[in-house]
C-alpha cells in the first residue's frame, strides 16, 4: 500500500493512475507538517473525489493534544467516522483513549517520528488495536528488517523529509523578536545551516509549533524490495516542500523500476550510539 | 492530606545522599543500563542497593530510571536487570518504553511504573490510556501550562509529576533525533549532543535572516517554579521534581533545600507572599549557571525565556567547603576544600537543618596544626572553630551577589 500527501484535489485522479493507494490530508487545527490542512467541507469534496478513484483518506491528526481540545478533537474525530475517513494518524495516546471509548472504527497509525525503535514496542500498540505503526526515521536497515521479522504491521517513509525535532514553541518567531528583525516570518520553509558547516535543514513554524526537518529527502528506491520481503507493505511519501508532480515523477520511477535521483538513503546504513564522548560534546 | 512529593535527580551516590539529606522525598538515578543521560555516573546494582537502604532509614523513596528507547540489539538483560530492581525494593521506576512498562507489570514487579515525560502527555484522556495499561503515575510534558495541569489533575486519574526546576528541552521530550541527525549520538538512547544550542544560520534561500553576531539558536533558559509551588500543592499534584542528573551536590543542596523550605512554609503557613518567593528564588539563584524562566507555566515561552547570547551563561556562587564534621564541645570543624578561598573571610553556610546563614570564617588550619594563609587546595581537609550555626553535611560558599541582586 503506498500513501501519499497531497496538495491539490485535481491530482487525485492521477494520483490514483500512478498506483497511489490512499492519500493523507491534514486535519484542521490538529495536524503536523501537513502539505495541506482541509476542514470538514473541503474534506466532503475530497472524499467524493477519492471514492470516483477508489482512494482511501487517512487524516494527520499528529499535534499533541491539549486538555482544552479534548472536546473539539472528539467532534472531529466522530466526524471523520461519519464521513467515512478510512483512518487517521495519531501521535498521542490520548486519541486512541478517546477512539476506544467512542468505539471509532477508523484505522490507527502510531506516527510519533522517533519512539518505535523496537519490536516489543510495535508489538504493545498493536496490542492496544492499532492498524500500523510508524518505525522511528534513525533505525538502519538491519534494525528495521529485525523489527519486520518480529511485527510486519509498521510503515515505512520511503519517500520526503522526515523531521527531526517537534517543539511546541514559536521558535522562528521568538528569535526574530530577540535580534529585534523587521523581517516578516509568513509560515514558509527557511533554512537552518550549522555555524561551521554546508548542509541546509528545513524548518518552519505554524501555530502548533516549531519543525525542523532532515537535510535530505530520503530515498528507500533500494530496500524496498528488502522492506516488501519483510512482509512491510504500508510506504509513505511525504511530499512536504515539493509538490504532486514531485510526488507523480516519483511514482513514475518507480514503476520503470528507476532510483529516483533526489534523496539518500545513507540513513539505512550507519548505526547511531548511545554514548556521547566528553571530547565532542558542545554546550 | 497526603504532602507532595520533592523529587530530586542524583547523578552518584554521594550526590543522591545529599539530596536526601537536604530534604528530598525521593531522589531518581540512572543505572548502567536502560537509562538516558549517559554521563551521569550510572549507578550499579550495587550501589542503588546502598542507596535504597539509606533513603529508607531517612524516609525517603528511590526512582530508577529505566527510559532508554531500546533499539533492538538494547533488550538484552532487561529482565533480570527489572528484576535486579525489585529484589533491591526500589519504589519505582520510569520508563518510556511501552513494552518495557510492560514487561515490569508482567513480570509482578513490586515497584511502581512512572511514565517517562518522553511520552510527551498533555491530556488527560492520555492518563487514562497509561492507566487501562496498569500503570501508577504519569510525568506530564513539560509543555503543560498551569491550567491544562489544573484540569488533568481534577480528574484523579492517576499521580501526577510535574517538573520544576532545571533544564528545559527545546523540543517534545523524545521527539527530537537533532543529535542524531548531526552527530550520530541517540538523544534517546543517552548520547544527545544537546545539537539545539548550536549556532545555526538561518536563511530564505540564498538570503541571511540572521545575524552574524547573534547566531539562530534554540536554547531554553532553565525551568524555576518557585511561584508556582502554592499552585500546584492546591491542584493536587502528586510529585514536584528537579531536573539535572548532571549536577553538582552544591546545587542540588541549594535548590533542594529551597523547595524544601518552601513546600513545607505552604503547608505549616498556607498562603506564601511574593517576599518569600523572592527569597526562595534569591536563594537558589547562588547555585545557578543559566538564567531561568517559568517554562511554560505563564503560556508560550516568548523569546525572553530563551538563550540567544554565549554569555547568558552565568558563574554561579562560589561553593567552597563542605562539612564533614563537628566537634559541638570544642567547637572544631573539620571542612573540606571545594574552592579557593581565604581565612577570615565572610562566608555563607547552609546544611540541612539550617538555612542560609552569614558568618566570618576565622582561622584555619591544615590537620597538623599548621596555620593556612589560603584555602586553594580542592579536597584538602582542614579545621576551624565556628562559634555559630554548624552541623555535619553543611555547606559554605562566599558571600556575593545573587543573579536576582545583580539584576
Amino acid at each position: 500500500m503506498i500513501i501519499a500527501t497531497v496538495y491539490d484535489i485535481n491530482s487525485v485522479e492521477q494520483f490514483s493512475k500512478a498506483g497511489i493507494h490512499a492519500i493523507l490530508l491534514g486535519a484542521k487545527g490538529f495536524s503536523v507538517r501537513a502539505c495541506k490542512e482541509v476542514d470538514l467541507d473541503e474534506l466532503k469534496i475530497w472524499k467524493s473525489a477519492c471514492d470516483t478513484y477508489n482512494i482511501r483518506i487517512y487524516m494527520n491528526c499528529l499535534k499533541l493534544i491539549e486538555q482544552q481540545e479534548i472536546e473539539e478533537i472528539k467532534l472531529l474525530l466522530k466526524t471523520y467516522q461519519a464521513i467515512g475517513i478510512d483512518g487517521i494518524y495519531i501521535a498521542d495516546e490520548g486519541i486512541m483513549e478517546i477512539c476506544d471509548s467512542m468505539q471509532l472504527s477508523m484505522e490507527l497509525i502510531y506516527q510519533p517520528e522517533t519512539l518505535m525503535t523496537n519490536a516489543m514496542d510495535v508489538d504493545f500498540y498493536i496490542d492496544q488495536g492499532i492498524h500500523a505503526v510508524c518505525l522511528a526515521h534513525e533505525l538502519s536497515l538491519d534494525e528495521i528488517l529485525n523489527i519486520a521479522d518480529k511485527n510486519s504491521n509498521v510503515e515505512i517513509l520511503a519517500f520526503g523529509y522526515f523531521s527531526v525535532l517537534y517543539s511546541r514553541r514559536p521558535l522562528i518567531s521568538n528569535y526574530l523578536k530577540a535580534i529585534n528583525s523587521k523581517y516578516i516570518y509568513k509560515e514558509q520553509r527557511l533554512d537552518l545551516i550549522e555555524q561551521t558547516r554546508t548542509g541546509r535543514m528545513p524548518i518552519y513554524e505554524d501555530k502548533n509549533g516549531t519543525y525542523i526537518f532532515s537535510e535530505q529527502p530520503i530515498n528507500s528506491f533500494d530496500q524496498i524490495a528488502a522492506f516488501k520481503k519483510a512482509g512491510i507493505h504500508r510506504f509513505r511519501i511525504d511530499s512536504i516542500f515539493f509538490d504532486d508532480q514531485w510526488t507523480l515523477d516519483l511514482m513514475s520511477c518507480i514503476q520503470k523500476k528507476q532510483r529516483p535521483s533526489l534523496g539518500s538513503d545513507h540513513w539505512y546504513h550507519q548505526t547511531t550510539t548511545k554514548v556521547k564522548e566528553p571530547d565532542h560534546e558542545k554546550n | 492530606m497526603k504532602k507532595i512529593e520533592l523529587l530530586a535527580p542524583a547523578g552518584n551516590l554521594e550526590k543522591a545522599k545529599i539530596a536526601i539529606l537536604y530534604g528530598a522525598d525521593a531522589v531518581y538515578i540512572g543505572g548502567k543500563q536502560f537509562s538516558l543521560r549517559s554521563r551521569a555516573s550510572n549507578f550499579t546494582l550495587e550501589d542503588i542497593r546502598e542507596l535504597v537502604q539509606f533513603a529508607n532509614e531517612h524516609h525517603a523513596h528511590v526512582h530508577v530510571t529505566v527510559n532508554m528507547l531500546p533499539h533492538p540489539d538494547d533488550l538484552e538483560g532487561l529482565k533480570d536487570y527489572l528484576l535486579a530492581l525489585d529484589a533491591i525494593e526500589v519504589h519505582a521506576i520510569i520508563v518510556a518504553s511501552p513494552a518495557i512498562m510492560r514487561m515490569a507489570k508482567q513480570l509482578g514487579c513490586c515497584f511502581e511504573v512512572h511514565v517517562s515525560t518522553q511520552h510527551s502527555t498533555t491530556n488527560a484522556q492520555a492518563v487514562s490510556f497509561w492507566k487501562k495499561q496498569g500503570m501508577d503515575r504519569v510525568v506530564l510534558a513539560r509543555e503543560c501550562g498551569l491550567e491544562q495541569i489544573r484540569d488533568i489533575c481534577e480528574q484523579k486519574i492517576l499521580p501526577i509529576e510535574v517538573f520544576i526546576h532545571g533544564g528545559m528541552c527545546i523540543s517534545y521530550s523524545g521527539r527530537c533525533v537533532l543529535s542524531n541527525h548531526m552527530t550520530l549520538r541517540d538523544a534517546n538512547r543517552g548520547g544527545c549532543a544537546q545539537s539545539c544550542r548550536w549556532k545555526y544560520h538561518l536563511m530564505e534561500n540564498n538570503k541571511e535572516i540572521s545575524i552574524p553576531k547573534n547566531l539562530f539558536s534554540m536554547s531554553s533558559k532553565d525551568l524555576q517554579a518557585v511561584p508556582f509551588i502554592q499552585d500546584f500543592i492546591k491542584m493536587g499534584v502528586a510529585s514536584l521534581k528537579i531536573e539535572g542528573r548532571m549536577k553538582s551536590a552544591y546545587y542540588l543542596a541549594t535548590v533542594v533545600s529551597s523547595y524544601r523550605h518552601l513546600i513545607d512554609w505552604i503547608y505549616e503557613h498556607g498562603d506564601v507572599s511574593d517576599d518569600i518567593i523572592q527569597r526562595v528564588q534569591n536563594e537558589i539563584a547562588k547555585a545557578e549557571n543559566r538564567p531561568t524562566g517559568p517554562g511554560f507555566y505563564r503560556g508560550m515561552p516568548d523569546e525572553k525565556v530563551q538563550l540567544y547570547q554565549d554569555h547568558d551563561e552565568i558563574v554561579t556562587q562560589e561553593y567552597v567547603a563542605f562539612v564533614l564534621e563537628y566537634n559541638a564541645e570544642d567547637k572544631k570543624a573539620l571542612l573540606q576544600v571545594k574552592n579557593k578561598f581565604f581565612p577570615n573571610t565572610q562566608v555563607e553556610i547552609f546544611g540541612p537543618h539550617i538555612k542560609s546563614t552569614p558568618f566570618q570564617i576565622g582561622s584555619i588550619f591544615d590537620l597538623d596544626g599548621n596555620r593556612l594563609d589560603v584555602c586553594n587546595k580542592p579536597m584538602q581537609i582542614v579545621q576551624t572553630i565556628w562559634d555559630g550555626p554548624i552541623e555535619k553535611n553543611a555547606m559554605i560558599r562566599k558571600r556575593g551577589e545573587s543573579i536576582n541582586e545583580i539584576k
